[in-house]
């Protein structure tokens, strides 16, 4: 049986930041923030608790749960961004947040209606069944 | 009494004016640590406030370019709780920065320095 977060002990959570120049890719954004949320450090603690193994398999359960709070939080494709994280279960919140700030429109790299900088921040949050 | 391997956080420090390494360093402790929070010592661990700096142990790494001018208490002062000891290694980067005059008058060095830090944390567990 697959248990939900409420129901797991929260084991550590990271944050990052991440930006998309050019394009106004919100999906983009997001994912980098995830990839800076995840490369600070490494869960050792995993191997131990959960039985995690170098193929990502697991003996007991855990759950990465995202959050990723961005200026446009309909358009995150949390499929996308969740390609980012390398092992686990995992689920995606999108929230309104973030930041977008005016950009100067580059032909061919911009799009011409609304050229903007999106920066979006994620919370990674690492749950074990245990 | 089991010793456990919890986490491992990387983080780099600059300083732009001065070559201060200790100051390079603090900086680069201060961005390991700042970038995860570890709810699981005390949810998955079943430690207290109180048991931090009895069971958790902390051992801090070093690169930076003049390891020996790297004074280590100051740079242990930024983590708050463990039993700390640090190992300072050469490394980094030392590369020119600005030779602005008033850089080099206020500084005496218009050198650029880039250290990392490797925060490995451990706890004790009967």
């Amino acid at each position: 049986m697959v248990k939900k977060k409420e129901e797991m002990k929260k084991f550590v959570t990271e944050f990052g930041m991440g930006i998309d120049l050019h394009g106004q890719d919100v999906t983009k954004a997001a994912a980098r923030a995830v990839k800076e949320a995840i490369s600070w450090s490494s869960l050792t603690g995993l191997v131990d608790l959960v039985g995690l193994s170098g193929e990502g398999e697991a003996k007991r359960d855990y759950l990465i749960d995202v959050t990723i709070a961005s200026p446009y939080p309909d358009e995150v494709n949390a499929e996308e961004v969740l390609k980012v994280l390398p092992v686990g279960r995992r689920q995606l919140t999108s929230i309104k947040g973030g930041l977008k700030r005016e950009s100067l429109y580059i032909e061919g790299l911009d799009k011409p209606e609304a050229p903007e900088y999106i920066i979006a921040i994620a919370c990674v949050e690492v749950y074990v069944d245990i | 009494m089991v010793i456990k391997k919890i986490v491992i956080e990387v983080g780099s420090g600059i300083d732009m004016y001065g070559e201060d390494v200790t100051k390079t360093a603090q900086r680069a402790v201060k961005n390991a640590i700042s970038g995860a929070s570890l709810p699981g010592l005390v949810t998955c661990y079943g430690l207290t406030k109180d048991q931090f700096n009895e069971k958790m142990i902390i051992e801090v790494t070093i690169a930076t370019p003049y390891p020996d001018r790297v004074n280590g208490e100051e740079v242990l002062s930024i983590i708050p709780f463990g039993q700390k000891s640090i190992k300072v290694q050469e490394g980094g980067i030392l590369t020119p920065g600005t030779s602005i005059k008033l850089a080099n008058e206020l500084y005496g060095t218009p050198n650029i320095v880039v250290a990392i830090a490797v925060i490995t944390v451990y706890i004790e567990t009967d």
